[in-house]
């Protein structure tokens, strides 16, 4: 999904990540208490000498564990497209950003390539001076769309722009 | 109940991909649900016949068809089949086809495992029907398989015993992939208590499964154990305890009964406000209801075995608690009643089987009842009784709730309407015969008729025969059953997005046939 904002020096942004409904101390909530209910209930059973239920029940609360867990990391990835003055930023990463990558806002074109085949996605990028990196992977291909015309209308929108003598072609900035 | 703000059109590249690849490799949650429903339509035919096996044999007094150890192989094979194979796979079935389209999220949260979980159900069952032909036959100690008589099945055991663990692995992911959807892919503004109803059945479900899962896996690996390795956990003779197995059983069994029924409470409570037109009465009571059974659920274990000698007040402590899952599931009755009360009521086939559901569930309730009181079940134990208490629990409760999900659904998945008319063939000669085949077990099991044995007294010829009537009545109406689903899928009406003018919640927003993808961008839930 796409949420477009802004930061609070007044840039637009563009944060696009997968829905999720619940963070990952929720998840963290969830394992604990199945596990005190699992763990009461196989301590009993080995306390009345029944031990085998006890590793099994560690089995499969290391399971849900590392179900929930993947589930919420793959739903913890970010992507930021912060849109300033001189610069367009975009920002990558879970729970915090772990990739940075800076465009000159007037250099910086939006690449979206449709694909060849029906059955392919369309991949969508920011690409300036032979550097491009790839944005909207977890969009559908609607949003995608969606999202490339709304990013080539905030980077063209009336702002600061790049000295016309590094500016060889006038301004067309976004394809 | 939730209503979407957008109607979502076919995505693009929505043409499933085609040949037997699709079905192995497949991780769409549609794709997976049609398997594990075909599966467990499968082997309610197969435990079916098993158990028309065993009516047969009981149609008159004396040894007819099948000596008594197959006939006791038969019984445990048709429990262990009917509780594993079908039923539950129907469930998980209807719990890949619909949560994800319930909650606006576009497929389960761990479809790899998803795959993994249905094709683990296909091997285990196959091993499990492979033991009629081992030596020493099938397993015949019964589906709870009570230690040392199951300590006496022949090459058969381990078998049994892996295919119990794989139906375990099978149900555990199953659970898991289930909680992590519900929990973590709802659609924006789908809250917790905007959920339908059938989502939070199924969630308490998966708590259930997740609990009690171990325990099982645990017993049934003592008891390997205890025949292969020289333990005894259960061997008296050794230190153990046998009646520890029974204790250790129960504590998965009884939860089990309701991680069987729980799931048919969600669909009834999709499908009367629907044919009621009118929203479900009492929402969040029904929400809590569902908590408190599950609750209950751990606590009530040892009503199955009054009669191992427990102490007073264990005796006292079982049977008052389970008397108590009465006033939760009281509260489920009222509210479908109420929700039916004053609505502008029409009665199509999934209709039809709601309301067999909460009039006929209510019977085996009852019965259940009887059974909770610990002196009067010194009289019931082990009889016929039970026998017919906990089939109206499962047949007329848990069957016939998948029954009227099929029918409620069908359109959907199919883009079809269903033929009407023999839909309603098929409910009324199943709700007639189904009677004809349980309702006479409540009188034999009074009159002392004991459950699990060839042969029986004179004296209840009569309602023995009358028994085996409805049951070859009712199997062959299933076969009805199919033809209607076969039809539907070959063609028929074609059915609109809401299919039923009374229909609210996500799945009736995408068009039918549900797409391949669907909610692929979450919908805004208001």
């Amino acid at each position: 999904m796409i949420i477009e904002d802004s930061d609070p020096s007044g840039r637009r942004r563009f944060v696009i990540r997968p829905n999720r409904s619940l963070s990952w101390r929720g998840n963290l909530t969830v394992i604990m208490v199945l596990g005190v209910l699992m763990g009461t209930v196989a301590a009993g059973f080995a306390w009345r000498g029944a031990w085998p239920v006890l590793p099994f029940a560690g089995l499969e609360l290391a399971a849900l564990a590392a179900g929930l867990y993947w589930v919420a990391r793959r739903l913890s990835y970010r992507e930021v497209v912060t849109i300033g003055p001189e610069e367009v930023v975009v920002e990558q990463g879970r729970r915090r950003p772990q990739r940075r990558s800076v465009f000159p806002r007037a250099w910086v074109r939006v690449m979206l390539e449709r694909p060849s085949h029906g059955l392919h996605p369309a991949r969508l990028a920011l690409r300036c001076h032979g550097r491009a990196i790839e944005i909207g992977a977890l969009l559908t291909d609607e949003e995608r769309e969606r999202l490339a015309a709304r990013l080539r209308a905030a980077i063209a929108a009336p702002g600061p722009r790049a000295p016309d003598h590094l500016h060889p072609t006038g301004g067309d900035r976004a394809t | 109940m939730s209503t979407a703000t957008t109607t979502h059109e076919a995505h693009h590249h929505d043409e499933p991909p085609r040949g037997l690849k699709r079905w192995l490799f497949t991780t769409n949650h549609k794709d997976i649900g049609t398997l594990y429903l075909i599966f467990s339509l499968v082997m309610l035919f197969v435990g079916g016949i098993m158990a028309l096996v065993i009516r047969a044999e009981l149609w008159e007094p004396g040894i007819q068809y099948v000596d008594p150890q197959f006939f006791n192989a038969m019984t445990t094979m048709h429990g262990l089949i009917m509780v594993f194979g079908a039923i539950m796979p129907a469930f998980v079935g209807l719990a890949n086809w619909l949560i994800p389209m319930m909650i606006g999220a576009p497929d389960m949260a761990l479809p790899r495992m998803n795959n993994w979980s249905f094709w683990i159900l296909p091997f285990a069952g196959a091993m499990l029907l492979s033991t009629l032909f081992m030596e020493g036959g099938a397993p015949a100690a019964g589906w709870t398989m009570y230690p040392p008589l199951v300590l006496q099945t022949g090459e058969a055991f381990p078998f049994l015993i892996f295919s119990v663990h794989l139906l375990g692995l099978s149900s555990i992911m199953g659970a898991i992939n289930i909680i992590a959807t519900i929990l973590n892919m709802r659609a924006p503004g789908m809250t917790l208590m905007k959920m339908p109803l059938f989502v939070w059945t199924w969630l308490i479900t998966a708590y259930l499964l997740i609990a009690v899962m171990p325990v099982l896996a645990g017993a049934v690996t003592m008891l390997l154990t205890d025949k292969y390795f020289g333990t005894s956990f259960f061997d008296a003779a050794g230190g153990g305890d046998p009646v520890m197995f029974q204790h250790i059983f129960w504590f998965f069994g009884h939860p089990e009964v309701y991680i069987m029924i729980l799931p048919a409470f969600g669909v009834i409570s999709q499908i009367i406000p629907t044919f009621a037109r009118k929203p479900l009465f009492g929402y969040s009571s029904m929400v809590y209801a569902t908590a408190s059974i599950a609750f209950l659920s751990f606590i009530v274990w040892a009503h199955h075995m009054f009669t191992v000698g427990m102490p007073l007040a264990g005796e006292l402590f079982f049977m008052y608690a389970t008397m108590l899952i009465a006033v939760p599931t009281g509260v489920k009755v009222f509210n479908w009643v109420a929700t039916m009360w004053r609505g502008a009521m029409t009665f199509e086939t999934p209709m039809l089987f709601a309301v067999a559901f909460v009039i006929l569930f209510t019977i085996g309730g009852f019965s259940g009842l009887m059974l909770a009181i610990a002196p009067a079940d010194f009289q019931y134990h082990d009889s016929y009784f039970v026998v017919a208490h906990f089939h109206y629990v499962l047949v007329t409760g848990a069957l016939f709730a998948i029954f009227a999900a099929v029918y409620y659904w069908l359109p959907k998945w199919t883009g079809h309407m269903y033929d009407e008319r023999l839909g309603k063939w098929h409910f009324w000669l199943s709700v007639i015969s189904v009677n004809v085949l349980y309702f006479p077990q409540h009188f034999l099991g009074l009159a002392g008729m004991p459950r699990r044995y060839a042969d029986y007294a004179i004296q209840f010829t009569e309602w023995n025969q009358v028994s085996t009537i409805g049951a070859f009545a009712f199997g062959l109406s299933q076969l009805l059953f199919v033809y209607v689903i076969w039809k539907c899928v070959r063609g028929g009406q074609k059915a609109t997005a809401q299919v039923w003018e009374g229909a609210k919640g996500l799945e009736w927003t995408v068009p039918s046939p549900a797409p391949y993808h669907t909610f692929a961008e979450a919908p805004e839930v208001k």
